[in-house]
């Protein structure tokens, strides 16, 4: 019985430039001491992300490189916060398993690292938080977010879905400023910080849990928009995170109604 | 293939429903869940806690410093400290008396005089300390010996402003116009001979690198610019030589000019038991804080990397006791702790071998006690083992702002630099209304006991100091409160409790005992010390009087060394009592 054969993801998947962007981030935030990430917590999410990958391509007999894997440990050392090690482990392997375990037509329904973040921040409060204060954000690097971001969200074929979600925070913004009377400022505040481009660019982008058609892509993004700025006016501390999680599961049904294939992964 | 997979879908959406639940039915059963758990004491909790300060007559209300200028709307954000507490014998009568701090332009501090039958009298007038904020207004108090001449004097720093300077003359405090001091916030600050000149020199740390007038604001960008890393103002440490009778020269080089942080305390001790002391800044909004270790006179060294890196960037106290009896004491940091927002823990250091400090709060307790803020070792229950009470609750009110904090983190530096860009906080609270916690010290591991204890109070605690009111032993301390009234808890118990204490007269160098330190040998084979550094901890002065309690043991010797290096022996300290020792 011959071994299976490991395949690469070529050089035009468009997950090596996130990769790349990431790795790059992710350097940032290791060259950055107050970022608060010790060698362990690297070591727990990576490790967990790329165990229960390669477990799970293993029982489900595919034999790809995990790329995906890798780039959802990136992400979640990014975002998530806890002075413990093993959140970091726990989270990555929650991300993992509901890529593998929660499927509809052979695509995952959600966002691995959103599903991973989301349970880990509602189970554990006293133990994980976000804080996107940890970057500091400078211009110089919020101009290297957005760029960087733009140029990663039209490789995965998902700048509308960014653009769209940008639109509709700014008009929610805006509306908000307008009903309630808060300052369009305080409002637009995260929209210049790093934690809110990399969930615009690298999160809500993901191709397997959006619509892969143009006009699709726009509803979904304006959809998770407009239900990040309800949850924000009701001062939901996870507003985006829910926002996606919630919407993420809509997307079968559409592509369902929609007639598109099922993927074969 | 379809259903499994809706199963799925729906087992997840239950987890995070169930999860959600979960949290609100905590937040409901169990609203101290920015405390650790609470444990259990084997025999019951010996002591119980009573809150005296109007029977006592310590009425006092804390004022925060309010505004008329644009910076109004963010008064109770930008000045949510100032409220301080001292103990000292000012009046020299060998029982100790009270000072508080306002920090509200035109209030008054005050200072309560011990009456000797467990009251006090107010007599700020009489000795000319009280109309002090018609300029500034207060932080931080504390009373040291600055000429010498046997009667405390005053050191006041500002909420904006210069420290100032009263000599006590003939029973009245005069104020010494000081030029030498920088201005601007200042909550660290503490006394030691740093030249060995035989004068009390002083350690300032500011929270700003620049003052401002908060009813002329010049600039709005007064906040740091990004409360999470070091993008931001440094503070400023200083140091300053008392140049005899209280006149003061700053002493440029010992501390780096631009330190990462903001220093909230400054905490001093012999750490190591070499007879030089170590200068430990808790440094908030940096990742480490700061040590530096006394080698010769006049000559810091920089114990660079000793301490800990932490996961949050808060630090707000420094108290520092031999805490397990061993002669190394054990250092006390506070942090933030608050479930879903910010998971910081506060630290409770031990020093290794080679001079590193570890963090043990999580194993030995301690660890979780809200947005902590003022915390000092006290022997609660006199068995000769040290308690830990903390201060907590940032600033009560009514809206929740925490959200509107958080969505500010989330901007550019160049937006949270500037207090215009906050929302309004108005009347909002901020991780308010939080129980202050009494760690108990069950051998060697920290119990968390405060609703078992009595102590339910949910001001915003700032200070902590010990005190012994009556002269007779009883374990009591003072929690001063940001905006709110001054707290007096003695403890109480049905057992009897035996104790000794200790009133140090140095005569070589300076007149308060400030670094002496204490051993005490007991007939159960424990050695117990202790070190004056009444102004270790966070905006509290504390008794200066060295005091250990006996639990069921009888002392055999005490030995003192005094801040000159010398040591004395004292056979059979009588126990029940403060003995006098005069430096031989």
């Amino acid at each position: 019985m011959s071994r299976p054969r490991w395949s690469l993801p070529g050089l035009g998947d468009p997950r090596w430039a996130i990769l790349a962007f990431l790795v790059s981030y992710d350097l940032y935030a290791i060259a950055t001491p107050e970022f608060g990430r010790r060698p362990a917590q690297w070591a727990a999410g990576i490790g967990a992300c790329l165990l229960s990958d390669l477990a799970f391509l293993r029982l489900r007999k595919v034999s790809l490189v995990p790329l995906s894997g890798l780039i959802s440990s990136l992400g979640l050392l990014l975002l998530l916060d806890s002075p413990f090690v093993w959140p970091y482990a726990l989270c990555g392997f929650l991300a993992i398993a509901s890529k593998h375990l929660i499927r509809v037509d052979g695509r995952h329904v959600f966002n691995p690292l959103n599903f991973g973040c989301m349970t880990v921040l509602l189970l554990l409060p006293g133990w994980t938080t976000m804080d996107a204060g940890r970057w500091g954000n400078t211009s110089p690097l919020l101009i290297t977010l957005v760029a960087l971001g733009f140029l990663a969200a039209w490789r995965a074929k998902r700048l509308l879905v960014a653009t769209a979600y940008l639109a509709v925070f700014f008009a929610g913004a805006w509306l908000r400023s307008q009903v309630w009377g808060a300052p369009m400022g305080t409002i637009c505040a995260p929209a210049t910080g790093a934690a809110f481009h990399l969930f615009a660019f690298y999160m809500i982008t993901d191709p397997a849990t959006t619509p892969d058609r143009p006009t699709a892509g726009l509803a979904f993004g304006g959809a998770v928009g407009l239900l990040d700025a309800a949850l924000r006016q009701v001062e939901y501390r996870y507003a985006p995170l829910l926002a996606l999680f919630l919407l993420c599961t809509a997307v079968p049904f559409w592509r369902r109604r929609s007639g598109q294939a099922p993927a074969h992964l | 293939m379809a259903r499994p997979v809706w199963l799925g879908v729906a087992v997840a959406a239950g987890v995070l429903l169930a999860a959600a639940g979960e949290n609100a039915w905590r937040s409901w059963r169990q609203p101290e869940d920015y405390i650790e758990a609470a444990g259990r004491v084997p025999g019951g909790l010996p002591f119980h806690l009573e809150e005296r300060a109007a029977a006592a007559g310590l009425s006092f209300t804390h004022e925060g410093l309010r505004t008329t200028s644009a910076l109004h709307p963010w008064d109770r954000r930008l000045f949510a400290y100032g409220a301080s507490v001292a103990v000292a014998d000012v009046d020299g009568d060998g029982w100790m008396d009270v000072y508080v701090t306002n920090s509200a332009l035109g209030s008054r501090n005050h200072l309560f005089i011990n009456r000797h039958d467990g009251t006090f009298r107010d007599e700020s007038d009489r000795y000319g300390i009280g109309d002090v904020n018609r300029v500034q207004g207060s932080w931080r108090a504390l009373f040291l010996d600055l000429d010498n001449d046997g009667k405390e004097d005053l050191v006041l720093t500002g909420v904006s402003g210069r420290p100032r300077v009263f000599m006590q003359r003939r029973g009245r405090f005069v104020e010494q116009p000081e030029e030498a001091f920088e201005a601007g916030d200042s909550s660290a600050i503490n006394a030691l001979d740093l030249d060995g000149d035989g004068f009390l020199d002083l350690v300032i740390g500011y929270t700003r690198p620049f003052d401002f007038d908060p009813e002329h604001p010049a600039r709005f960008d007064i906040f740091n610019r990004s409360m999470q890393t070091s993008h931001m103002r440094p503070g400023r440490l200083r140091a300053y030589r008392n140049d005899w009778h209280g006149r003061f020269s700053p002493m440029p080089g010992l501390f780096p000019p631009n330190p990462v942080g903001v220093p909230l305390a400054v905490g001093v001790s012999d750490l190591d038991g070499d007879g030089r002391p170590y200068i430990h800044w808790a440094m908030d909004l940096s990742p480490r804080d700061r040590l530096f270790h006394l080698v010769a006179p006049g000559v810091l060294e920089p114990e660079t990397g000793k301490m800990p890196r932490r996961h949050r960037l808060n630090s707000m106290s420094s108290e520092i006791a031999d805490v397990d009896g061993d002669g190394q004491p054990l250092l006390y940091v506070t942090q933030i702790h608050d479930p879903g927002w910010q998971i910081g823990h506060n630290f409770l250091l031990k020093r290794l071998k080679d001079g590193r400090f570890v963090d043990v709060a999580e194993r030995r307790g301690g660890a979780a006690c809200g947005w902590s803020w003022g915390a000092k070792f006290i022997d609660l229950d006199l068995d000769g083992r040290l308690d830990l009470v903390v201060a907590n609750g940032m600033i009560s009110g009514r809206s929740d702002f925490r959200y509107r904090q958080g969505v500010l983190m989330q901007a550019s530096a160049q937006r949270q630099v500037d207090i215009r860009n906050w929302p309004p906080f108005g009347d909002s609270s901020l991780s308010g209304y939080q129980r202050d916690c009494v760690f108990y010290n069950a051998g060697g591991r920290f119990v968390e006991v405060g609703r078992e204890a009595g102590l339910t109070s949910l001001r915003d605690g700032r200070g902590v100091a010990a005190i012994d009111i009556g002269n007779d032993g009883t374990p009591a301390f003072l929690v001063a409160n940001q905006g709110q009234p001054l707290e007096l808890y003695v403890s109480k118990s049905a057992r009897a409790r035996r104790w000794i204490g200790f009133v140090l007269k140095p005569k070589r160098g300076p007149r308060d005992p400030f670094g002496a330190r204490v051993v005490l040998a007991l007939d159960d084979g424990r050695r117990l010390s202790t070190e004056v550094q009444p102004c270790n901890g966070y905006c509290a002065q504390s008794d200066p009087r060295p005091k250990f309690g006996l639990g069921g043991a009888r002392p055999l010797w005490a030995e003192v060394r005094w801040p000159s290096g010398r040591r004395q022996r004292l056979d059979a300290p009588r126990e029940g009592r403060y003995n006098a020792v005069e430096e031989r």
